[in-house]
């Protein structure tokens, strides 16, 4: 059951990203065709509202600099996985 | 979208400018005067419109002595900013001499904040000497990493975030490009984006 519910899991985050690829394809045919002052509008509504968000932000300086350094040690894992595999591969 | 790729100067005009863009424009005055700086990454993919979150801008400088590291610091202390990290300024400057990231923001603040390493190895001392010159709106001038490196390290780190803003560049800058600047990063770092439709 458990990996019949993880496969499906992982077929839904691979079409997901396709689906997301899709978008920037879209997106960005979508920005080169229009002026500056049109793309630039709609982004800095959608940014300036994250930010206007992050002024609530309940997290200590300390308490964020944990956060990104656990971020940063789990990629760094994905990192080295990835590394070494190019190694075997040229090795 | 309006914008020039000339090989070492970008200008972009008419960009309604965001909270981003302005607090970018206000940290890099301070760096702009005592040394050599270049953004790379997260940031670089907004600039140019991908509309995405982020919560630092990355960037490498080059190495400066204690001396020069102190100005910079109570220069951004006097002007309103402070360090996430608890270190006082001589902690900081060891921490840059590890080669670790120091984060700055505007006081009262923590996002968007600015990570700062000094550089470390031939790619990040190239991408420093190659920084591209950002003219925006005709009035403001920062530096940012060649694209054509940009695209080759964003598929190198991998993820699905990086690898849609590597597509996300491709998509804007692929007529202005140097491929073969391009060609040898992608090589040098063993990247392909072909599977992405990022096709050299």
């Amino acid at each position: 059951m458990f990996l019949v519910n993880s496969m499906e899991l992982k077929f839904d985050k691979e079409k997901n990203f396709q689906e997301r690829l899709w978008f920037i394809n879209h997106y960005s045919n979508w920005v080169k065709r229009v002026s500056n002052k049109v793309w630039s509008r709609q982004q800095a509504d959608f940014i300036n509202s994250l930010f206007l968000n992050a002024q609530s932000y309940t997290l200590s300086p300390s308490e964020y600099l944990e956060m990104v350094d656990a971020g940063r040690k789990a990629r760094k894992k994905d990192l080295v996985k990835k590394l070494f595999y190019i190694f075997t591969l040229i090795h | 979208m309006e914008l020039k790729y000339t090989k070492n100067i970008l200008s972009i005009n008419n960009k309604i400018l965001t909270k981003l863009d302005k607090f970018v424009i206000n940290f890099t005055n301070f760096l702009n005067k005592y040394c050599n700086y270049v953004i790379i990454s997260g940031y670089i993919p907004i600039l140019f419109g991908r509309t995405r979150g982020t919560e630092d801008v990355d960037v490498f400088i080059e190495h400066i002595d204690k001396k020069k590291f102190g100005l910079f610091y109570n220069d951004l202390i006097r002007n309103n900013y402070y360090f996430l990290n608890p270190e006082n300024e001589n902690g900081l400057y060891e921490m840059l001499e590890e080669k670790l990231g120091i984060r700055a923001a505007k006081k009262d603040t923590i996002i968007p904040n600015i990570e700062m390493k000094f550089i470390k190895d031939d790619i990040d001392n190239f991408t420093l000497k190659n920084h591209v010159k950002v003219i925006l709106n005709k009035e403001f001038n920062f530096f940012i990493s060649p694209i054509e490196i940009e695209i080759p390290y964003k598929l190198f780190l991998g993820s699905e975030k990086d690898i849609e803003d590597a597509l996300y560049l491709w998509n804007i800058f692929q007529e202005k490009l140097d491929k073969k600047l391009i060609n040898k990063f992608m090589k040098e770092l063993n990247v392909s984006g072909e599977q992405y439709g990022i096709k050299i």
